[in-house]
């Protein structure tokens, strides 16, 4: 555990994680749309993430399926996982408004 | 999806370490085949390949106990140590046959010192007293360190250099890990046996083995070069009983450091040669950085990579 920020593709695959259990595929979709298209997530970084995360303890595999003669493994965000994502965003959080109060205030100086 | 595609997935699933792909092969297969892969997805299966490897070479994914890396090295770090004494037992063996022991001079021995209290360590390891044995592995140390001050005649050399580094991080695991009673629980007495028999193999290559051969233009001392390969197998085979293998593993890496350091100093007196291994920053680069560098990296010591997750 650690407070440093997390890179772009690992708090994209916590936060898809976040509403529940997805599969790899199911990931990828989600990332997509949590990004409105602008990322996509290829299988080789995913499953590198996957690999670190499941290391960590942030996500765990939820359970397996096989559809059309292929596995197919759920992934969830373990307690863990759910408390370093809420610290990164409480750290997103603090930025942005730090960001906004002083654009407001360049702003309202008519400096822009 | 064609079945040329899905052939090449695989040769390029193939690239991932066996660990993962034996978890995740036909998982990440599914995923690819519903993705419709172009070639940004092949050159991504190269990239999370190499990165998975990386992460398994140095440690990075938790699965190696650093605490039990270090109680393996101090059961049989001052065990392997005991190797390096047989240029001294060389020496004693010559003038004894010469009928000259007696009249010996020390000089032919200087580091004897050294061997000899790491005799003392590893008796006392083998008893699992690890406090007394750790100040004992220092004392070898500082004496290690303090010879080539006060013997005009000796000077260090590529083995030395090997010897010291293990006889620092026996020192270090003497000190802080649980100690030869928990190293000894993980590698058994077959491990302890194995170290034993590694010590007598690498001396009597040393003895025995042919001298110099031309590997093409460079020329290789055959009985040196055997004694380090019997150094590095015997200390994978006797971590071998440690249940957690890659536990296991960077314990035995640890063991082989003079093994490092000496094809380190091959590489960098015989193949690249002079002037560069006559500065000296870059001999203890070579010679300490490196090695150094190496074990933290192994044992996952350098964490903060990880920690940018």
């Amino acid at each position: 555990m650690t407070d440093g920020a997390l890179r772009e593709p690992t708090f994209l695959v916590l936060t898809a994680l976040a509403a529940g259990p997805r599969h790899g595929y199911g990931i990828l979709l989600e990332v997509e749309q949590i990004s409105a298209g602008r990322v996509r997530l290829r299988a080789g970084t995913l499953y590198t993430a996957l690999d670190r995360l499941v290391a960590d303890d942030w996500v765990a595999v939820d359970r397996e399926e096989v559809v059309d003669g292929r596995l197919r493994r759920y992934y969830r965000l373990t307690d863990q996982g759910a408390a370093r994502l809420a610290t990164e965003v409480d750290r997103m959080r603090a930025n942005t408004r730090a960001a906004e109060t002083r654009l407001r205030a360049r702003f309202a100086g008519g400096t822009a | 999806m064609s079945e040329t595609q899905e052939r090449r997935l695989r040769r390029l699933l193939a690239l991932y370490p066996r660990d993962h792909r034996e978890a995740h092969g036909e998982e990440m297969l599914g995923v690819l085949l519903d993705s419709s892969p172009g070639w940004r997805d092949g050159l991504n299966l190269v990239g999370g390949a190499i990165a998975l490897h990386a992460r398994r070479l140095l440690g990075l994914d938790g699965g190696v106990n650093r605490r039990d890396v270090l109680a393996v090295v101090g059961l049989l770090g001052p065990l392997m140590i005991l190797t390096a004494a047989v240029g001294d037992l060389h020496e004693v063996a010559w003038f004894t046959k010469n009928g000259g022991l007696a009249d010996m001079p020390l000089s032919q021995v200087p580091d004897a010192p050294v061997w000899a209290v790491w005799l003392v360590v590893a008796g006392l390891v083998l008893f699992g007293l690890r406090r007394t044995a750790a100040v004992f592995a220092w004392l070898a140390d500082i004496v290690h360190l303090v010879i080539p001050y006060k013997a005009s005649n000796w000077t260090w050399s590529y083995e030395s250099k090997g010897w010291l580094l293990l006889g620092l991080v026996t020192a270090i695991a003497l000190t802080w890990s649980a100690g030869p009673a928990r190293g000894r629980k993980l590698v058994g007495r077959r491990g302890i046996v194995l170290t034993l028999a590694t010590v007598a193999v690498a001396m009597s290559c040393q003895l025995f083995a042919p001298r110099f051969v031309m590997i093409g233009r460079w020329p290789l001392d055959m009985s040196e070069w055997l004694v380090y390969l019997a150094l590095a197998g015997g200390a994978c085979l006797a971590c071998r009983s440690v249940p957690n293998r890659r536990t296991g593993r960077r314990a035995a890496f640890v063991l082989a450091l003079p093994a490092v350091a000496f094809a380190l100093e091959y590489v960098e007196v015989t193949i690249i040669g002079p002037p560069l291994y006559w500065v000296p920053a870059v001999e203890a680069t070579v010679l300490y950085g490196i090695p150094v560098l190496l074990v933290l990296a192994g044992n996952g010591v350098l964490r903060p990579i990880r920690r940018t997750a």
